[in-house]
């Protein structure tokens, strides 16, 4: 992995003129070793989460909407050529995983892209990108959580209890909005470690799948004497491939959650890169499969009749019952899992952004009893659960997609300014294979995509980014980073 | 190396959880080079960062009143402050790192007087013995060296392993009238154990003989002490011998 000019003496493009980054990376960057970060005062930070828990972050994190929210919708936009958009989504995710793994084992600090961003190119772009991690984190959270309550809705239907629904209209909101509230209760009070339980839902969630994926591939294949609906590939136009990827990237949202706990991943050099990397892999695969499979046993257009809940259809009529009843509850499981991990992780750009003072700095504040951010954890609950009871699904998804692709292009931008300017203190351990040209696609990538989303979701997106400047603007043009030459 | 007759003792402590360490657990460890290990346990909802931004002082003040209290009984004092997720994981990368021969499992203690040492094998004795001569030599406590067999027809036996463990602790400057042995006859070892430790004050105890790498306490040490009153203070296997451990983990 490692090639170019590794040892290269600093300085051979002239005394860096416009060098944005500045020999000292940090606030408090500490000695980064293998099991623990020794800080100067002596205080060591321990690290805890080993390649399989990064993994279970990333793929946790991700899971939940490309399979369970997903197929239904996708198809519908794009026929069976969502696979194709499910795999540029992909294509784009591992585009962007690689500089983010190179930037998280030079940083291995927590805040992920907010961080590199922040330190690489200075903090008006840190600004825009830590708030709109936060609330793009906000508007993920909340797309699951409209998942779940469709997948609590299926629950019910399927043992009969519709009756309830149909009288009360707003019924979605109101469970989705309640499981938000409890989730972030959950967080801000919960002093039980999740790491394990996560493990658990997440090889769990695998199983399940690979025992559908497995078992309707083969049927598709007609293996068992299925016939499956033949169509054309892509009923709707090469157009729609694009704005079905641009839809669907939601479901790669997860991998760069990996980055914001990169704090606490032992040994960082090697787990970073695999996790991020691994974790995008691991559900490509299970999504291009799951559509494959899908648009298979139902054919686009009736896929699409379905909404949300489209893959219960498809378990059925592969498995029977059992296979709805197992795939209703993977699919509770897997948008909880999602939801919880999102909203952790939209308190910790809260926090990185509080740690540079770029909002006020008790946002970050833990509480002693519970040891939880509370403050943080109800800045990004009380959103999720105002946008889970107005927000459309597509709109909810678009609009995390469109925040966080504006941060993926600009971290790729950050590798190349700091790779450029070659600052003393950037050593990772992990070097992108192909550069400058895999950080530049992904730049172009990240930025490009957000073109094809509705005019809706682009202007809501627009508008958070905006305003995340005037808010730096206004709330925090004086603050100099530590770490970002003041001149900068 | 280092001065066989010292032994050095990990004392983890729960700082800012207002978790004390009894006064004669300190005088006891008077003679010994002290690893004070401060740890703050935060939930996982937390980056170790944050807390640490924000309790790094207040901990680094609770830390230095115990190393005042411990320096000023006499003892050496080595800290170390950690923010963790996992106080187990924490526990046992310093006991390594510091290259400690055993590990306090804190509980109140009033008054010690008595300590029971309970042998189970014979691995690991010569450290045992070192630790516990460590820790009594020129103190004014009664050790009980304590064994149990589930049948009769091995008692000779017993006696034989605790005489050995005596007369090495003599060598080591224990007074023989600081000693006692009791061979007990139990079906279940353990149990008979903790109600041997009920009229003691300290137990020092062996590590479990070899666990997986991640276990630092066989289950045995962490049940005596929630089972018991007192400390308990478990004695590391030798360096040589958790070496050959890591390398057959590799």
């Amino acid at each position: 992995m490692t090639e170019q000019d590794g040892d290269s003496p600093p300085g051979r493009e002239g005394p860096s003129d416009e060098s944005l980054v500045s020999p000292d990376p940090a606030v408090d960057v500490g000695e980064a070793a293998d099991e623990v970060t020794v800080l100067e005062s002596g205080t060591e930070l321990e690290r805890t989460i080993d390649l399989r828990g990064g993994l279970a972050i990333g793929v946790g994190t991700m899971v939940g909407a490309g399979i369970f929210v997903f197929p239904g919708l996708a198809a519908g936009n794009a026929g069976p050529a969502a696979a194709l958009s499910f795999a540029i989504g992909a294509v784009i995710a591992l585009l962007v995983a690689l500089p983010t793994s190179e930037l998280a084992t030079a940083m291995p600090k927590s805040g992920g892209a907010y961080y590199f961003i922040s330190r690489g190119m200075g903090a008006p772009f840190g600004a825009v990108v830590g708030i709109g991690l936060w609330l793009g984190l906000v508007f993920a959270s909340a797309f699951y959580l409209v998942g779940f309550a469709q997948y609590a809705v299926a629950v019910l239907e399927e043992i009969g209890a519709s009756a309830i629904i149909v009288e009360s209209v707003p019924f979605l909101a109101v469970l989705g909005v309640g499981f938000g509230i409890i989730l972030t209760a959950l967080s801000m009070f919960g002093t039980e470690n999740t790491t394990k339980l996560q493990n658990a839902i997440v090889s769990l969630l695998l199983g399940i799948l690979l025992i559908f994926l497995v078992y309707g591939s083969l049927d598709a294949l007609g293996l068992f004497g299925r016939e499956t609906v033949p169509e054309q590939f892509a009923p709707y136009g090469v157009f729609s491939i694009f704005t079905t990827a641009a839809l669907v990237f939601t479901s790669y949202l997860g991998f760069a959650q990996v980055a914001t706990v990169a704090g606490e991943i032992t040994k960082p050099g090697r787990n970073l890169p695999l996790a991020m990397i691994g974790s995008v892999g691991i559900v490509g695969t299970l999504y291009v499969v799951t559509i494959l499979v899908s648009t298979g046993a139902f054919g686009s257009e009736r896929l699409a009749t379905f909404g949300e809940t489209a893959i219960v259809e498809v378990a059925r009529s592969y498995l029977g019952l059992p296979g709805a009843i197992a795939i209703l509850f993977a699919g509770l499981l897997a948008t909880v899992s999602s939801a919880n991990a999102s909203i952790l992780s939209s308190s910790r750009a809260l926090y990185a952004l509080s740690r540079d003072a770029l909002v006020p700095p008790h946002l970050g504040r833990v509480n002693l009893r519970y040891g939880t951010p509370h403050i943080a954890l109800t800045l990004v609950g009380g959103p999720t659960v105002v946008l889970v009871a107005v927000g459309r699904t597509e709109v909810l998804a678009e609009v995390a997609s469109f925040l966080h692709l504006i941060s993926y292009g600009l971290m790729c931008v950050a590798l190349v300014v700091i790779r450029r300017s070659d600052p003393e203190w950037y050593d990772p351990t992990f070097r992108v294979p192909g550069y400058p040209a895999v950080p530049v696609v992904g730049a172009i990538a990240s930025f490009g995509l957000v073109a094809f989303m509705q005019p809706l979701s682009q202007a809501v997106g627009a508008v958070v980014s905006v305003a995340a400047l005037v808010w730096y603007l206004a709330y925090a043009r004086d603050v100099s980073l530590k770490g970002v030459q003041a001149d900068a | 190396m280092r001065n066989t007759t010292e032994i050095r003792v990990l004392v983890p402590v729960a700082i800012l959880k207002g978790q004390v360490i009894p006064d004669q657990m300190v005088r006891l460890l008077s003679r010994s080079t002290v690893v004070l290990l401060g740890y703050h346990e935060i939930p996982e909802q937390t980056a170790p960062e944050q807390a640490r931004e924000q309790f790094e002082a207040k901990a680094r003040e609770e830390l230095q009143e115990l190393v005042d209290a411990f320096e000023s009984r006499g003892a050496t004092v080595e800290t170390r402050l950690v923010f963790t997720h996992d106080e187990s994981q924490t526990t046992e990368r310093i006991a390594t790192e510091a290259d400690c021969d055993a590990v306090l499992l804190s509980n109140p203690a009033p008054t010690i007087d008595r300590i029971i040492v309970p042998i189970k094998e014979k691995i690991n004795l010569e450290a045992i013995a070192q630790v516990v001569a460590g820790v009594s030599r020129e103190q004014d406590v009664e050790i009980t060296l304590f064994h149990a067999v589930d049948d009769e027809s091995d008692v000779p036996d017993g006696e034989l392993l605790l005489s050995e463990v005596s007369d090495e602790l003599t060598v080591l400057g224990i007074r023989s009238d600081q000693l006692s042995r009791v061979v007990a006859v139990a079906e279940k070892p353990l149990q008979a154990l903790i109600e041997a430790a009920y009229d003691h004050d300290v137990v020092i105890m062996g590590e479990e003989e070899p666990t997986i790498r991640g276990r630092l306490f066989g289950e045995t040490s962490d049940r005596v002490a929630e089972q018991t009153v007192g400390p308990v203070l478990v004695v590391r296997r030798p360096l040589a011998l958790a070496e050959d451990r890591d390398e057959t983990d590799e």
